[in-house]
């Protein structure tokens, strides 16, 4: 997406250029249902879209699900249902109608429905898991996505989301594991490896964290989380292991780490004087 | 075994070559002449007997005219035609008399007399053949059972009439110093009695006699006598003018005969009741038989047919002289048709009457019960001069005003047009589509033998949409559709009945028609100059014609003394009249309009030659360059009668108007340059060594060749065009025929094709003095046939190679191509080296496809134009372009008629006739139904595949 590209496609979209920013929306997962239902819904009146049709009236049933405009729902639904009847995927679109109505049971049976079905339809699968998570059954969530990970072991999104549940509940292992996963799928990712390295932190293994700290600055030198992610793990380090303080290589990377952070808020002002103060204060680093 | 199962198989296969395209866009039409005597017989009566002049004897339905058989018998006319038992007995002028079968044709017996018979007198089981010296009676079967010299009857006595009667046979032998004998003879030839009879038969040329039914009429001095020949009292009537009469040929009508002066006919009748007139009729009238139920039907009723305004039947009672109701012919006029000549009425057993009619333009038509029901135009037999012209043109955009107000009017006009386009262009597409097309135009009156081809409409679509614009001996001009054969117009010029139909055609003889198309037949508009003959009331005139509707445009008369006609050079400002330009006896010019300006602006470029065969003499004249050129200026002069040679034949580039290739490309690619000079002008003279072939410029007379053929004799036939000249002679001395072709070059080397391509030498008019000689090859090749007539084929741009068409004398059309009558062909290379003459420049290279030299060039079969049509007597060739480039249209006649499209090169620029277009436009239809058939499914499987 260019910068600005979308911005343009929304002031167009009232002359006529509805259908390339639904299209726009859908590509780059554009969330703004307020937007799908005022264009879209012209769109469907006005006719003429030929198979375009059904993708933007499902695009506006999910935007008037989630903006409960309830007759465009049921609107849209009924086309769907009248055109497909026999489609999982408006059964699917039935399932995200009884959540929009808080119909939990009756949603998950539709989906249980559809997995019985079609047991390799990993989009359902995911509806089950965002409903258990909307619905606040983190357990359960956790037990479906396990579920869902036999069979899917390659989903990067639903690790992330398992590791993210794990988190929430507390168990930082487990959640550490998902993101090991996440690691091996993207060894390259800044995200997955500082959320790991701090989860390693977390857990007390200083030394796979500060490792994991090197790798993620190795991979982007400037990044601050990183940084200071090291700069802690050092010091938490120096403080568990006196005698590691005294080695040289130790020295170094807590001189190089501090260098990189200095460097990093010079000139940023007012903030960046404090970090420097905060920097400056660190007795170790002042003593070297 | 097997070789015999071959040898069987044989031939069928050459039967079945090109079988299947006999007809597709040829037709063929067989036609017997202007008929001279008309029988009948109650035999089969159903048809109709006719004799003609052109030597022929056929049988032609009564219903329909159409041919059940015919004869080509003689070359000389048919004089004489009598029916006889089962079969017919016909007389040429120079006495070979024939015995036909009548129901098939076949051929009983003939003899050939050398010498004209004067009458068949048919008896019960024999024929009479009377001639001056000899009465000869042969049975039915041909055999002779007795003769008769005139001798017998006096020294120089000369048979003039016999006749039959109760037990035997009269004959009435002339004598020399007046008087006559009469002999009675028994069956079997024995003289009973020989008496000097009182009336004389007279030798005077202002005196008329003829013989019909037993009696002698003889018209002398405007006493009009009839003598019965085996004795009884003659009659006498004074008529009531001195001169003019003559008598109305006599056709077996029992007991009645016409005099005529040219304006009116009385009728009379003769016999028991003496000379009697019947009827006087104010204008030209013909007698012909009824033929009724029972030959022998005594009280027969005699027909009196009449032309003027229209025509018209009246049966009379030779008897008591009444006639009944005149029964008035619809579409049959005299200003059509001429004058009535011959008249055969056949009563059927429903009391219908049919009758048979020959014209004065040579036409026979079938009437019956007042209505035409079909007609033989039988002029066609006897065409002087064909061209074909193109139907496409618009004769309305002649002139076009280029006014800015006159383009503005017309804005609306145009604007109709382009509202017309979509549906013209819907029609063209529709037409193309469908494989059989509907006829454009119908209602086109056919021959009753003609069958319209039936693949005639695809030729149409190609550019052969022409008419044959043909001028008869009759004098009549004809415009048929080449590609159906179907009459578009005809028009009959009219001759005066003094005039005789068989004088050559060289210079103006005022009893002579004569027509061109101007400026060209490849003019996109172009006139119809036509010289109508005089005829007995109106003076010869020149006629300018529209040649699509054969109407007159302008009429003027011909001034006396006329020696030539040639067309003046026309700018296209007034394209109503060609201007001509017309050459007296003495040079004096003249022009028609009087006094066109066009004379003025030629002179000084316009050259005129004259090839005198009288005198033997090639003349080269010029208009001189003045204010009002009034005289020719004579230029130059060959006598090659003082040379003791006699000049045969004479010719000119053909389809000069048309475009050709100025180059000939070698094998490797180097250049010829054709030495192409349209007054270019080939003449073959004959002395005692053999034939002469002089080749000449024919606006300055430089002779640019000469060759001589020793041994050659005629007849010669010429055929030049773009730069060669091909002559088909007889060589007595070897028994055979040959062809000597002379092609020539100039003497130019090749500088490449930039000055071809970009320079000015294509549009740069040169004069003739300048041109340089030319490089002549000539090259003699055997050929197994003698030819009737010779013509070339013509194409739009000239690039197709041209091929000769030869009617050949064993009724074939064959052609040859030029590549192969081609003087450049090399030796093969054991011929002595003094024989490889040829100049290196123009020697054919390696990679030339030029077949070594072999002197034969055998007829193919698959080149016979005509397949399985014999063509009788071709007189003349002519020969027009299509759209196509690789399809020329040849039209050859004589007394059959044949067109035919021709591809010298194979049909190299259009699909086979075959192909199938249905197919093609089907299975494209059904590529595109299916193609969208399974987008549809496609599109629809894949949004079902989406919302599963």
């Amino acid at each position: 997406m260019e910068p600005g590209e979308y911005e343009a496609l929304v002031a167009r979209a009232n002359s006529g250029g509805a259908m390339e920013l639904l299209q726009f929306m859908r590509t780059h997962k554009i969330h703004q249902p307020e937007l799908v239902l005022l264009h879209g819904s012209r769109l469907v009146k006005s006719r003429g879209l030929g198979n375009e049709l059904w993708t933007v009236l499902e695009q506006v049933f999910l935007a008037a699900a989630e903006l409960g405009c309830d007759q465009w729902r049921d609107y849209c639904l009924k086309e769907l249902t009248t055109k497909f009847p026999s489609s999982l995927r408006v059964e699917r679109l039935k399932g995200i109608e009884k959540e929009s109505l808080g119909e939990w049971k009756e949603a998950e049976k539709l989906y249980q429905k559809i997995l019985a079905t079609k047991p390799e339809d990993t989009l359902t699968h995911k509806r089950l898991i965002a409903m258990h998570k909307q619905s606040g059954k983190v357990p359960e969530a956790i037990e479906a996505i396990n579920t869902y990970l036999d069979s899917f072991t390659t989903d990067s999104e639903v690790w992330h989301e398992l590791g993210e549940l794990y988190i929430e509940q507390g168990t930082l292992q487990r959640a550490a594991f998902c993101f090991e996963e996440l690691i091996v799928q993207n060894p390259r990712s800044m995200y997955t490896i500082l959320t790991y390295a701090e989860l390693l932190y977390s857990t007390g293994d200083l030394e796979n964290s500060r490792k994991y700290f090197s790798l993620a600055c190795y991979v982007d030198g400037a990044n601050l989380r990183a940084l200071w992610g090291l700069f802690t793990c050092n010091m938490a380090l120096a403080e568990k292991d006196k005698s590691r303080e005294k080695s040289k290589q130790f020295q170094e990377l807590q001189k190089f780490t501090m260098e990189k952070l200095r460097a990093a808020y010079k000139g940023l002002g007012a903030q960046g004087q404090v970090a420097l103060k905060l920097l400056a204060a660190v007795p170790t680093v002042s003593a070297s | 075994m097997w070789r015999r199962i071959q040898l069987a198989l044989l031939p069928s296969l050459s039967l079945a070559l090109f079988a299947d395209e006999v007809g597709q866009y040829d037709w063929s039409l067989k036609q017997i002449g202007k008929p001279t005597a008309l029988a009948f017989s109650g035999e089969n009566p159903d048809s109709i007997y006719a004799a003609t002049q052109s030597g022929v004897v056929a049988s032609m339905s009564m219903q329909d005219g159409s041919l059940q058989w015919r004869r080509v018998a003689s070359t000389e006319p048919m004089a004489l035609l009598r029916p006889a038992g089962r079969g017919l007995i016909s007389a040429t002028d120079t006495g070979l008399v024939q015995a036909w079968k009548g129901a098939a044709g076949d051929l009983s017996w003939q003899k050939d007399f050398g010498e004209k018979v004067l009458d068949l007198v048919v008896l019960s089981s024999s024929v009479l053949v009377l001639r001056d010296k000899e009465v000869e009676a042969r049975n039915l079967a041909g055999k002779s059972e007795w003769m008769v010299s005139s001798k017998d009857a006096g020294a120089q006595a000369r048979y003039v009439a016999a006749a039959a009667s109760k037990d035997g046979v009269c004959l009435l032998a002339s004598l020399p110093a007046g008087g006559s004998i009469l002999q009675k003879l028994d069956l079997n030839g024995k003289v009973l009695e020989k008496v000097e009879v009182e009336f004389s038969v007279p030798q005077s040329p202002e005196a008329e006699y003829m013989v019909m039914d037993a009696h002698l009429a003889v018209l002398k001095d405007g006493t009009l006598s009839v003598h019965p020949i085996c004795g009884g009292g003659s009659e006498t009537m004074e008529l009531p003018q001195k001169s003019g009469w003559r008598l109305q040929p006599w056709q077996q009508t029992k007991g009645v005969f016409a005099i005529t002066d040219g304006a009116t006919t009385s009728v009379f009748s003769f016999g028991s009741k003496g000379l009697r007139q019947l009827k006087n009729l104010d204008q030209m009238a013909v007698v012909g038989p009824v033929f009724g139920v029972s030959d022998d039907e005594t009280g027969q009723l005699v027909a009196l047919a009449m032309a003027q305004p229209q025509a018209q039947i009246q049966l009379m009672d030779p008897a008591s002289g009444n006639v009944q109701p005149a029964v008035k012919i619809a579409g049959y006029t005299a200003a059509e048709r001429g004058e009535c000549q011959l008249l055969l009425v056949h009563e059927t057993r429903s009391g219908e009457h049919r009758a048979v009619m020959s014209a004065a333009d040579h036409s026979l038509a079938g009437i019956q019960s007042s209505k035409v029901s079909w007609v033989r135009e039988e002029g066609l037999a006897s065409i002087r001069q064909a061209d074909l012209y193109s139907r496409h043109t618009l004769a309305d955009k002649r002139s076009e005003d280029k006014s800015l107000g006159a383009q503005l009017a017309n804005i609306p006009g145009h604007l109709a047009e382009l509202l017309k386009a979509p549906f013209e262009i819907l029609n063209y597409v529709s037409s193309v589509i469908m494989a059989r097309r509907q006829r454009k135009d119908g209602g086109l009156p056919l021959m009753p033998d003609a069958v319209i081809p039936f693949s005639s409409e695809e030729l149409r679509d190609f550019g052969a949409d022409k008419l044959i614009l043909a001028l008869s001996s009759a004098p009549k001009l004809f415009a048929l559709q080449a590609t159906t054969s179907e009459v578009v117009w005809t028009k009959y010029l009219g001759i005066d009945p003094k005039c005789s139909e068989q004088k050559p055609g060289t210079g103006i003889d005022p009893c002579t028609a004569w027509m061109q198309l101007l400026p060209s037949s490849a003019s996109p508009h172009a006139e119809l100059v036509v010289i109508a003959p005089k005829t007995a009331t109106k003076p010869q005139k020149v006629m300018w014609m529209d040649p699509l509707t054969g109407k007159v445009l302008h009429e003027e008369s011909m001034p006396n003394d006329i020696t030539a006609v040639t067309p003046l050079p026309h700018k296209g400002k007034n394209l109503v009249t060609h201007p001509l330009l017309l050459i007296d006896s003495k040079g004096g010019l003249q022009t028609l309009p009087k006094d066109a300006t066009e004379l003025q602006e030629a002179a000084g470029n316009l050259f005129h030659y004259e090839v005198d065969t009288v005198n033997q003499v090639i003349k080269g004249f010029a208009v001189p360059k003045a204010k009002r050129p009034s005289k020719l200026m004579a230029t130059w002069n060959m006598e090659v009668g003082s040379l003791g040679e006699r000049i045969l034949a004479a010719a000119t580039p053909q389809h000069r108007h048309w475009d050709h290739v100025p180059v000939h490309i070698k094998g490797d690619a180097s250049i010829l340059y054709k030495y192409i000079n349209p007054n270019f002008l080939a003449v073959v003279s004959e002395d005692k060594n053999g034939l002469n072939l002089y080749m000449l410029d024919a606006v300055t007379g430089h002779l640019l060749h000469q060759s001589q053929v020793a041994g050659g004799a005629g007849p010669v036939h010429l055929a030049a065009c773009d730069n060669w000249v091909v002559m088909h002679y007889q060589n007595p001395k070897k028994t055979r025929f040959e062809m000597l072709v002379t092609e020539f070059f100039q003497a130019k080397a090749d500088d490449g094709p930039w000055e071809i391509l970009f320079g000015k030498q294509g549009v740069q008019t040169r004069s003739a003095h300048q041109l340089e000689r030319p490089v002549p090859l000539q090259q003699t090749y055997i050929v197994p046939a003698g030819v009737t007539a010779m013509g070339v084929t013509a194409t739009l741009k000239g690039i197709t190679p041209r091929s000769i068409i030869l009617a050949l004398t064993t009724d074939h059309l064959t052609r040859i191509s030029k590549d192969i009558l081609n003087p450049r062909r090399p030796y093969p290379s054991m011929t002595p080296n003094d024989k490889k003459s040829l100049p290196s420049q123009f020697a054919p290279t390696k990679d030339e496809p030029l077949a070594p030299y072999t002197a034969q060039i055998p007829w193919r079969h698959t080149e016979m134009l005509n397949y399985y049509h014999a063509l009788h007597r071709v007189t003349g060739i002519a020969s027009s372009p299509t759209a196509l480039e690789s399809t020329s249209l040849v039209f050859a006649y004589g007394l059959d008629l044949f067109f035919t499209p021709m591809q010298s090169a194979k049909a190299y620029d259009v699909l086979s006739p075959g192909f199938n277009y249905l197919l093609l436009y089907g299975s494209v239809g059904v590529v595109v139904v299916v193609w969208a058939t399974i987008s549809m499914f496609a599109s629809r499987k894949m949004l079902q595949d989406r919302w599963k």
